[in-house]
């Protein structure tokens, strides 16, 4: 079955621009060009959709009004945010509802490429609640004590922009969220950023503050369904990657910034549990009935639910939100290398190198 | 004589004698009162006197007393200080001396237009002068002139104030103002320009996707022409089309199709291309002025300097080339990017002006290098351009300093660079020179400390180990 992609513009010419360069993928993509945000949202109530792709400044309904709804009624699209210029207020009502944030103009073919990257790493996840838990993630839980410190530091009279980018660099959560919003224009012309710390410097307190005041970041403890034994070992197993990632990757003579993209694909390498835990806490039956929290157990009880593994959670989360393609690459290959598009990656290989070192790996090897 | 007329005589005279002693004691009682007076009037003088030199000295005004030639009679503590003379040097002066020329005359022109009937109606008068100081240095200084007669010969009182201290106060005032200013047109330049990218990015989103279209469609047709052409080749053999086949000729040889195939692809090609260059430009105009960023943001300059370039290129690029060496590590710097880009544009634009001004039948040179060492990163802006003059070295940061034309220059450039560098961002800008051969300006920032973050996560891969 064909795609089903939606354009939302109320400029007429941008929606023929968009008809006819697209054109060519019409046995591929089933589209429809949709004028403003309230025929759009008409459109979706009675059609459904795998990707959705609006403009920001439109009478009446506005880009982010629709989105909001949109992510609501059809949680499991692909929202991608493609306009001129956007003021930062609508902007920041933005940030839970899309995913990715391209400016105009935009290079057709890249754009084309990043959905159907999306949708082949959304087909590999068989369940439709899965799909919907990924594509609905507007943030990760992030642990309640961190969340207060970055708080602390971003609110006080001497905040420092210097002590939230070690913050943000310390949990999945936060370093997963920032750097979506930096790798994509929400705030600015969006430039490929490897490392969270960098991405906080680059938006800068005057973005930081209101992302954490408006609750852009949400903490476990605000997550109701969440599987609290899960979370705590995903966040300690997340945190110990990170280390050995850094240390294979640094070992190996990688360049700086890859040493920084293996750190963060340790960090980011179990995203994709946080996704099931915080969404399916009863899928882990076997810790109910008094079973032990260890990763194979996990990846176990994960592919009995859903016929897939965290890995494949995540590395759909990663290119939702338009994260660096290495990193991607990494969280979406790490149980499966050889298939990996460069099995030689120096990122990868520094993530197999962690799970080797973490005990992550000899399970599987002997599995 | 008789006895009774001796004794009468002696009584008269003994009464003359008491009379005139007692008029002579009255008369020196009279005189000893009013000499007591006397002396005390004059003790009331000596005092006032001594009152009246005393504000006259502690005075801190300047107070000039002359004659009619202007020749000083008395000159109070203070005109000694400000004058930069000694005790009583001024006395016997003349009173124009110090002043310079021009001031010399508007003072005499001031004391002509003086009435001496009506003395010191003139004090809050005052206007402004320059004075010298002993060495010949020119100072700013308040000036009101009095006259007044005195036994019969016209003098002059000059009351005067030096005004160095305020003129400072408000030429610094002065420049705060003009910054204010400067950052207001940067900060609507930047509101400005995010408004004119969101005009021209939507625009350019369909043109360039139109562009494309027809590229991708032109090639398309391209192949079914060349069927239609194998086609025609197969017609030829049979007499019954030749009418139509020669009409496909005649049409294909009017519209020139053979141009056509060769020209249309390049053309839409060229469109592209121009497109992307225009999308380059709104973008860079976007990132230079960073509208609403107001705070320390940390940002790549390699890139901020690429974009000053862009944004720059019409200023540069009929009188120099321009290359970059950019330190592919460079940390990232945290500044107010809005205003380290108007640093490095004012350097830029200096640097073309210098090549420009030492003129010459090639092209200059500006080369770009960024380097960082021990937590400083910096930038230096090097131009083949006529080089400053010893002479202007120490002046070229004041503000309103400037040896170019009204229009080119304001003199305010490196006045406002130098001002963001060190104020804002505790920086250093400073320069090196060589008359006929160029100068480098060099800005020197502090990086973002990275280390920290480091030594932790190392500390961690430890105890994971
Ligand atoms: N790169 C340079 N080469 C030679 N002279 C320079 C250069 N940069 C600045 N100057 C001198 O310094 C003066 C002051 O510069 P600036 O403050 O930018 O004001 P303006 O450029 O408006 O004159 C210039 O007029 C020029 O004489
Ligand atoms: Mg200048």
């Amino acid at each position: 079955m064909s795609a089903r992609v939606v354009f939302v513009d109320d400029e007429p010419n941008i929606l023929r621009g968009l008809q006819r360069t697209f054109r060519r993928l019409r046995n591929e993509w089933d589209m429809d060009f949709l004028d403003g945000g309230e025929a759009a949202l008409k459109h979706l109530s009675e059609n459904p959709a795998d990707v959705i792709v609006s403009d920001m400044r439109m009478p009446g309904v506005d880009g982010a009004q629709f989105l909001t709804e949109a992510a609501q009624t059809h949680p499991e699209t692909l929202r991608i945010i493609l306009s001129g210029e956007a003021d930062r207020e609508m902007t920041f009502r933005t940030v839970g509802v899309s995913h990715q944030f391209l400016p105009k103009p935009c290079n057709t073919d890249s754009l084309c490429e990043k959905i159907r990257r999306c949708l082949a790493a959304k087909s590999k996840l068989p369940h439709a609640d899965l799909q919907i838990a990924a594509s609905g993630t507007a943030s990760l839980p992030v642990s309640e004590e961190t969340l207060q410190t970055l708080k602390a530091a971003v609110e006080g009279a001497s905040s420092s922009l210097e002590d939230a980018a070690d913050i943000f660099a310390s949990e999945p959560g936060l370093a997963a969220k920032i750097l979506q919003l930096a790798n994509s224009a929400y705030f600015g012309i969006g430039q490929s950023v490897n490392s969270p710390a960098e991405a906080v410097r680059l938006l800068g307190s005057d973005i930081i503050k209101p992302l954490v005041d408006k609750g852009c970041f949400k903490s476990a403890a605000a997550t109701p369904a969440l599987n609290t034994a899960v979370f705590d070992h995903t966040l300690t197993q997340a945190k110990s990657m990170a280390a050995l990632a850094q240390k294979a990757a640094s070992e190996a003579q990688a360049s700086s910034t890859q040493i920084e993209l293996a750190r963060v694909a340790g960090l980011l390498h179990n995203i994709g549990r946080l996704v099931i835990c915080s969404n399916f806490p009863n899928c882990y039956s076997d810790l109910e009935s008094g079973g032990a929290v260890e990763p194979a157990g996990l990846d176990q009880q994960e592919e009995q639910a859903f016929n897939c593994t965290q890995a494949d959670v995540g590395g759909y989360l990663a290119l939702l939100w338009g994260l660096p393609d290495a990193v991607c690459t990494a969280i979406a290959h790490q149980t499966t290398p050889d298939t990996a598009p460069d099995p030689r990656d120096a990122v990868l290989l520094a993530l197999q190198a962690a799970r080797q070192a973490g005990g992550e790996g000899h399970e599987e090897a002997a599995a | 004589m008789d006895i009774g007329t001796l004794e009468k005589r002696l009584a008269r005279e003994k009464a003359a004698r008491s009379e005139a002693e007692a008029l002579l004691e009255a008369k020196s009682r009279e005189l000893y009162l009013s000499n007591k007076e006397l002396l005390k009037a004059s003790q009331t003088l000596i005092g006032q006197s001594q009152q009246l030199n005393a504000i006259f000295d502690q005075a801190l005004t300047v107070i000039l007393l002359a004659d009619g030639d202007g020749t000083i009679q008395r000159a109070n503590r203070s005109a000694e200080m400000t004058f930069g003379r000694e005790a009583g040097e001024l006395k016997s002066t003349n009173l124009y001396d110090l002043l310079d020329q021009n001031s010399r005359e508007a003072a005499a022109e001031m004391e002509r237009r003086r009435d001496p009937a009506k003395k010191f109606t003139a004090v809050g008068n005052m206007q402004e002068m320059v004075g010298l100081r002993a060495d010949g240095t020119p100072f700013p200084l308040e000036l009101a002139v009095s006259v007044f007669e005195l036994e019969g010969k016209r003098h002059g009182v000059w009351i005067t104030r030096d005004i160095t201290a305020r003129k400072e106060a408000q030429e610094k005032q002065l420049r705060l103002e003009q910054e204010l200013r400067q950052s207001q047109k940067l900060e609507s330049l930047g509101t400005l320009a995010s408004g004119i990218a969101h005009e021209i990015n939507t625009p350019i989103q369909y043109i360039n996707d139109n562009a494309h279209f027809l590229k991708e469609s032109f090639a398309d047709l391209m192949s079914v022409l060349q069927a239609y052409d194998v086609l025609l080749q197969k017609a030829d053999a049979h007499d019954q089309f030749k009418e139509q086949t020669g009409a496909v000729r005649a049409n294909a040889e009017a519209a020139d199709v053979d141009f056509l195939k060769e020209e249309i692809p390049s053309s839409i090609e060229q469109t592209l291309d121009g497109i992307e260059r225009i999308s380059k430009i709104v973008t860079a105009v976007k990132e230079f002025s960073h509208p609403g960023t107001t705070e320390m943001t940390a940002i790549d300059l390699n890139q901020a300097i690429e974009t000053t370039l862009s944004v720059t290129r019409n200023e540069w690029k009929y009188v120099a080339e321009t290359t970059t060496d950019f330190d592919a590590d460079l940390p990232m710097v945290p500044c107010l990017p809005g205003d380290i880009n108007q640093v490095i544009m004012n350097l830029i634009v200096n640097a073309a002006h210098a090549i420009e001004s030492k003129g010459g039948e090639n092209l200059g040179k500006i080369a770009i290098k960024t380097s960082h060492a021990d937590g400083q990163v910096s930038v230096s802006i090097t131009d083949s351009g006529c080089g400053i003059p010893e002479a202007n070295r120490g002046q070229i940061f004041d503000p309103f300093f400037t040896t170019k034309e009204v229009g080119k220059g304001t003199g305010q450039g490196l006045s406002i660079a130098f001002n963001i560098v060190a104020q804002k961002h505790d920086g250093t800008l400073s320069f090196t020179t060589e008359e006929g051969v160029g100068t480098t300006f060099t800005i020197t920032l502090p990086a973002v400390q990275a280390s920290g973050v480091k030594a932790e996560t190392e500390a961690e891969t430890k105890e994971a180990v």
